[in-house]
């Protein structure tokens, strides 16, 4: 459908790739999260790994995560030997373990089947919970029934992204429909798994007003089949579509203030079926969502306190002189037929 | 196709740029026409010809002609207002991600009415644009605002794309500094959002720049001077908060750094998230909004007067100056454009002003040397070429220098078989028998003496031209203490000027070297070397064949310049001395058009005054506004006339004169 999006993605590859070892894991870190409304400790590993096979062909437009991928499928035991070692680093009191393959945990081509249950296994006597992710083509019941029971909550993350097909087609070049990814998130929860939905905010080619009418649009629409929903706001990575767009002075990543908006809006529509969320990556940078610098870390920290109570409150005492800068862009977009900067 | 259209008509023609007519919602929307841009902020204001809003509610509010945009196609959901014209809003897909194989993600037509953006791939997409669309809105131009090759490939490759008759509107891009370079590459509608943007940051918009909070007195607008007062003290910064009615200082960045400036400079600005925002109810925001909205505004009132003046490029050249990537851009569409621009580019106008750099490159003159390469050749009688310097007073010959040249060459014999040709700039060279052509008749340049490289390259390759074409027994030059490099790169010349010789003393050298050149020399009837010399000038008009084909058996009558050509009993064309032209009657018509050059073709019906674009149905792509030109009708000439539009022009237009008729059978 959208050829001319394929080409301008695959047109952005660079060739850089991972130098690690098939044994060493790219990297792994300490993170807050909330299990059951309560704070827990998470440990984040980047899996050394064949990365995502949708990627191969063109992949999504924001996507990066592809240089750090090794060019051919490790074994089995080299996948565990990177759980191994990344569990033998954990912090302190962590009660989940995310593994990001960049690509798809559930996909046998990228993760062997006895690799996926080894890792499961690995994490159970340690862990309380994992997060793995997945398009939702590879939730299956073969694929995810075998990794359920083994004394580990297993929670699947999906790139939804957005709920508007088009833009999923014509921006993200996602490869698949807003309710192919619904129906892989209720497969996964029939199987007894929990459902995690990231939204992306600000894809190309779209206003900010667009984009955060797109993000609260796509937060309501997970939220009957999430257990989270994941507002993440654009981060340029290297070697991508978006990364041409922000050197062409053609896209810049979304404000800190239009996440403060998505979650307001988004929160009262959700009723409550799903925890909305946000941690952005890179936020404050350059390539990365931000205000105008002075109020960054107020608004982060206000961000993560909304994200693990549902209370909208924690804006309310926000202020900062960059928002009526970012107020004028709803203003000034609908008038300018571009998605670049306006101001 | 043009039924529902808007009846585009150009008035006047200025290369791409233009004034035109069109019909549209009922009314006439005269070019080139800012389009107010009105939000909730920013209402109408004044009473503007024509708003664009950005949907189709805000549209309705205004008595104006109204434009408003769609919303995109990824969030379908706006509704058409009657009675506004509405503007196909496409998925904003960057320049930078190009080529896109699929022009259909690249165009969006609604009737007479296109969106359509611009592609790093090239303009192909748009050339369907040209028979079917009266009006082409080009979006996401806004991002290439600080990119000069980009925007000019974007703006005039557009403008080339679509032909001259659609209209034209460059969308969210234009500032006061910007708009008469829109104008020239061909766009005639633009609108002030720039305007609305700026104010949003307190910064004011000048022809010359941008100044955060606005530079007290610097503009004597309604808005400003009740902003800052009848009488501000000028370079006070804090004239705007002192002044009455305003309740704020002027906003100042943190750092120091003249952001609205950055604003100004397109690039750069892109990713400031610090700029200042102005509150939309502040006497600030809605003084330098009013005030902007008035600059950009103004500046295409200018424009248009330039276009019509045949001034709008000494204009664009003035005011690219306020940033470098507008010279920038004025470059590379010299550079890249020139064959659209010349196209459309009148052969005959009042005056030239070569003023800058940019002026060595401009049409006018880029086409005489193209002319003189491809078209002029030295009248057969000359053996002595004589290089002479230009002068203030045109044509030269009246001049005092060249005056003082005549007496030295007093009792010089052969007399007509001197060959006098100036050395100019931006010229190059300009052979006597062209000196009253446009623009060697016309043009004034600031002379300091001071030559530019470029200028002397351009000089000796026109004179090594001249000498490879023809077989001169001399060559003198008169030109020496300006030019003295014109000795070793022409062989044999004989310089008899240098720096700090008096001039009669170089005329003396130059008369004894005219007339050793000239020893031995028969005799020049005068009135050979002038039907030669007429015959130059019908080269250099019409071609060499077609000039041949007019001048067969054509003898001169009447003294130089009022001359007039006869075939037998019959005329077949007169010089008009103050255009330096051939003025064509019927019978020299014929002869032009039988050589196939510079012949319009028209249907078969009875002319009636002028000839109609509507009624052309073939026209000579050579033929340029102002040209003599042959009508033709089944194969016969019907009348002479001059052309009021290109050659191309007259088969893309529908509506608007093509040939004005002054000879008819």
């Amino acid at each position: 459908m959208a050829v001319a999006i394929q080409k301008a993605v695959l047109g952005t590859k660079v060739k850089v790739r991972s130098p690690k070892p098939p044994e060493q894991y790219i990297s792994t870190w300490r993170e807050d999260d909330v299990i059951d409304a309560r704070p827990a400790v998470a440990q984040v590993v980047v899996m050394n790994s064949l990365g995502c096979i949708y990627e191969k062909s063109a992949g999504c437009s924001m996507c990066g995560y592809y240089t750090e991928t090794l060019p051919k499928r490790p074994p089995a035991e080299a996948y565990i030997e990177q759980i191994r070692r990344a569990v033998a680093q954990a912090p302190e009191g962590a009660e989940v373990l995310k593994i990001y393959t960049s690509g798809n945990f559930l996909d046998e081509r990228e993760v062997q089947r006895e690799a996926q249950l080894a890792i499961v296994k690995l994490a159970a006597g340690k862990y309380k919970r994992l997060l793995v992710e997945s398009r939702p083509e590879f939730v299956t019941e073969d694929r995810v029934r075998p990794l359920l029971g083994n004394g580990i909550v297993l929670e699947i993350a999906f790139g939804l992204e957005s709920a508007n097909d088009r833009v999923l087609d014509e921006t993200v070049n996602k490869g698949n429909t807003a309710d192919e990814n619904r129906e892989g998130a209720l497969r996964a929860r029939a199987y007894g798994a929990r459902v995690k939905s990231y939204l992306l905010l600000k894809p190309p080619f779209l206003t900010e007003a667009e984009s955060i009418d797109d993000c609260v649009e796509g937060a309501v629409f997970a939220a009957p089949f999430s257990d989270t929903v994941s507002v993440n706001p654009m981060n340029i990575h290297k070697g991508t579509l978006v990364e041409r767009l922000f050197y062409d002075g053609a896209y810049r990543p979304p404000w800190l203030w239009s996440v403060v908006e998505v979650m307001t809006r988004a929160i009262p529509r959700m009723g409550g079926a799903a925890r909305l969320m946000s941690a952005p990556t890179g936020a404050s940078t350059r390539r990365g969502s931000s205000n105008c610098g002075k109020c960054d870390a107020q608004v982060l920290a206000a961000i993560a306190k909304v994200s693990a109570t549902q209370d909208l409150s924690h804006f309310r005492e926000l202020r900062c002189s960059c928002r009526a800068r970012w107020r004028w862009e709803f203003e000034l977009a609908p008038l300018a037929p571009t998605a670049a900067p306006l101001s | 196709m043009a039924g529902s259209g808007f009846a585009v008509e150009t008035l006047r023609r200025d290369g791409l740029g233009r004034t035109a007519r069109a019909h549209v919602s009922g009314r006439d929307l005269l070019t080139p026409c800012v389009l107010q841009a009105v939000s909730r902020s920013a209402p109408a204001d004044g009473k503007p010809p024509a708003i664009v809003a950005a949907d189709a509610a805000a549209a309705k509010q205004s008595g104006a002609i109204a434009f408003h945009w769609t919303s995109s196609p990824l969030f379908p959901g706006s509704t058409h207002v009657e009675g506004a014209v509405e503007l196909p809003r496409l998925v904003p897909k960057a320049y930078g991600i190009g080529p896109l194989s699929d022009a259909a993600d690249l165009i969006l037509v609604r009737g007479a009415v296109a969106g359509a953006l611009p592609s790093k791939g090239g303009n192909e997409h748009l050339k369907p644009l040209a028979g079917s669309a009266d009006l082409v809105a080009l979006q996401n131009l806004t991002e290439l605002r600080g990119k000069p090759r980009e925007f000019v490939r974007a703006v005039a490759g557009a403008r080339e794309a679509i032909g001259p008759r659609p209209l034209l509107y460059g969308a969210a891009v234009a500032d006061p500094a910007s708009v008469s370079l829109l104008v020239y590459m061909g766009v005639d509608l633009v609108d002030d959002f720039q305007g609305i943007a700026a104010a949003s940051a307190g910064t004011f918009l000048y022809g010359f720049g941008a100044v955060s909070g606005g530079l007290p007195g610097a503009c004597r607008c309604h808005a400003c001077v009740s902003f800052f007062g009848s009488d501000p003290t000028p370079g006070s910064p804090s004239a705007g908060g002192d002044a009455p009615g305003s309740g704020e200082p002027a906003p100042r960045a943190a750092d120091e750094e003249d952001l609205g400036r950055e604003l100004g400079e397109g690039r750069g600005a892109a990713s400031r998230r610090d700029l200042p925002a102005i509150p939309q109810d502040s006497a600030l925001f809605r003084a330098a909004l009013a005030h902007n909205r008035g600059a950009i505004s103004k500046e295409a009132t200018v424009a248009a007067h330039q276009a019509s003046a045949g001034t709008l490029r000494e204009f664009v050249e003035s005011r690219v100056r306020a940033y470098p990537w507008l010279v920038a851009a004025l470059r590379n569409l010299d550079r890249e454009f020139y064959g659209a621009m010349e196209a459309l580019t009148p052969v005959w106008k009042e005056r030239l002003h070569a003023l800058s750099q940019e002026s060595l490159h401009r049409p006018e003159v880029r086409r005489w040397g193209e002319r003189l390469r491809a078209r002029y050749r030295p009248p057969p009688s000359a053996k002595v070429l004589l290089l002479a310097p230009c002068s203030a007073r045109k044509p030269y010959s009246l001049s005092r220098t060249h005056r003082s040249i005549d007496r030295a060459l007093m009792g010089v014999r052969p007399a007509f078989a001197v060959h006098r040709v100036v050395v100019t700039s931006p010229l190059g060279v300009v052979p006597e028998e062209l000196e009253r052509v446009f623009p060697a008749a016309h043009y004034d340049i600031p002379v300091t003496g001071d030559w530019v490289r470029e200028e002397v390259e351009r000089v000796e390759a026109q004179v090594r031209g001249l000498v490879e074409a023809h077989p001169y027994k001399a060559v003198v030059s008169l030109v020496g203490d300006d030019l003295p490099s014109l000795q070793t790169a022409i062989p044999g010349l004989v310089e008899c000027a240098a720096a700090g010789r008096a001039w009669d003393d170089s005329l003396g050298r130059a008369a004894e070297a005219v007339r050793a050149g000239l020893s031995g020399e028969k005799d020049v009837n005068p009135r050979t070397r002038t039907a030669e010399d007429l015959a130059s000038i019908a080269r250099f008009q019409f071609g060499a064949a077609a000039a041949e084909a007019l001048m067969e058996g054509a003898v001169p009558k009447g003294r130089y310049p009022w001359s007039r050509l006869f075939v037998g009993k019959e005329q077949v064309a007169m010089h008009v001395p103050d255009r330096g032209r051939l003025a064509l009657t019927l019978a020299g018509a014929a002869r032009v058009a039988a050589a196939d050059a510079y012949r319009v073709e028209t249907g078969p019906f009875e002319l009636k005054g002028d000839l109609f674009a509507v009624g052309v149905k073939a026209a000579d792509p050579d033929i340029r506004i102002g040209d003599s030109v042959a009508v033709v009708r089944e194969g016969r000439a019907v009348a002479a006339g001059f052309a009021r539009m290109g050659g191309a022009e007259m088969t893309a237009m529908r509506r608007g004169i093509a040939v004005d008729i002054r000879h008819k059978a």
